[in-house]
């Protein structure tokens, strides 16, 4: 199953030149391996190992979240609106299911 | 220096005062404290559940491998937009009212053959929250025509002025006699006047991280009379969302909510 992304641009239409917050969640239940279900057995280790940001095919940013981080990963950062494109994120996971997004930044 | 110190304590004791006075009203507060969190926040965590839900209705699940997108909302097979506006409603083909929860356990067990025992509530809710930000800004429209829809209203609002429980309370206690007063640092709503108060669910709760629609609303309400909670999809429910989407007819919905 492909895992659920939402992809959100701050402010939503920058103008050319300004920094632009991206926000990337991850719906994902990102187990870390270490708790037990309600019968004691350990629960396996299911999360997201690597986030690939792409703009216009260049990559920009890549994720290598561990065990640590909480379920439904936010993940956010900055970047310079030099021109209009498409943000693509990849991810994959240990259970071997992968996502992926595009989201289209416009420039005002 | 003493006579600094002096000055300093007597300005003190003049500004502390000041200070308070403007961070004193929790309404004001709640609602800035609100207003930054949503400039701040790009991603809502009711957006996860709209995504969830949208995935839910549009997948074929259930037995019979089909989506809810065939369900009658009251506008039509397929239908959507607006339609929490104009829920509770009587169906036809269920032959009672049904809110927009029960629509949706409705649609579930009809259109994709759930057995009723199988129906998970954080799936519900998910719908509910897909539905709801269809009918974002769309107008509450809802009129209660029917004879059974007249019915279950006068029930809602018997239920609501309903005093009972170990601390003989109503609804109407807190929503219509406290209003102005608050619980904690939440303000009553009041229910009666104003119409962004039920035109606000399903909504997601900020500080409790809690994905609620009115069903959950009015149960915990129930909790805090010290009464037992009705069952979801009963007819009190539908009775007190009935009664309590007449009040905000006219409002502008703003959906999902984002609330305290």
């Amino acid at each position: 199953m492909s895992v659920n992304i939402l992809i959100r641009f701050n402010p939503a239409k920058p103008k050319a030149g300004e920094e632009v917050r991206v926000q990337i969640v991850a719906q994902h239940p990102m187990e870390p391996g270490t708790r037990r279900d309600a019968s004691g057995k350990t629960i396996p280790a299911d999360h997201i190992t690597e986030l690939v940001v792409t703009f216009d095919g260049k990559p920009i940013a890549v994720v290598r979240p561990g065990p640590g981080t909480s379920a439904n990963p936010l993940f956010a950062f900055k970047m310079r609106a030099a021109k209009a494109g498409q943000l693509k994120v990849n991810l994959k996971d240990l259970a071997g299911n992968s996502g992926e997004k595009t989201a289209d930044l416009a420039l005002a | 220096m003493a006579r600094l110190w002096r000055l300093a304590v007597v300005a003190l004791a003049f500004l502390v005062p000041l200070a308070i006075a403007q961070e004193d009203d929790p309404i004001k507060e709640a609602e800035k404290q609100k207003r930054q969190l949503l400039e701040q926040s790009g991603v809502l965590p009711s957006d996860l559940f709209v995504e969830q839900g949208e995935r839910l209705f549009k997948a074929k699940r259930g037995p019979k491998q089909a989506s809810l997108e065939a369900c009658d909302f009251g506008r039509g097979p397929g239908k959507l937009e607006g339609v929490v506006g104009r829920l509770p409603r009587y169906f036809f083909d269920t032959r009672r009212v049904e809110d927009l929860d029960s629509r949706i356990r409705t649609c579930m067990i009809r259109l994709q053959g759930f057995r009723p025992e199988e129906i998970r509530r954080s799936e519900v809710v998910a719908i509910a929250f897909y539905l709801a930000s269809l009918s974002n800004e769309k107008l509450v429209t809802i009129t209660p025509l029917m004879p059974q829809e007249k019915r279950l209203y006068e029930l809602g609002e018997k239920l609501f002025y309903l005093r009972a429980g170990p601390r003989d309370m109503s609804c109407a206690t807190c929503h219509v006699t406290y209003v102005g007063r608050r619980a904690g640092v939440l303000p009553y709503s009041d229910l009666l006047n104003d119409k962004r108060v039920a035109s606000h669910w399903p909504a997601f709760r900020y500080s409790n991280d809690q994905a609620w629609t009115m069903a959950d609303r009015i149960r915990a309400c129930y909790t805090v009379l010290g009464m037992p909670a009705p069952d979801f999809y009963s007819e009190p429910i539908i009775a007190l969302t009935l009664f309590m989407n007449v009040q905000a007819r006219g409002g502008k919905m703003d959906l999902p909510g984002f609330i305290r």
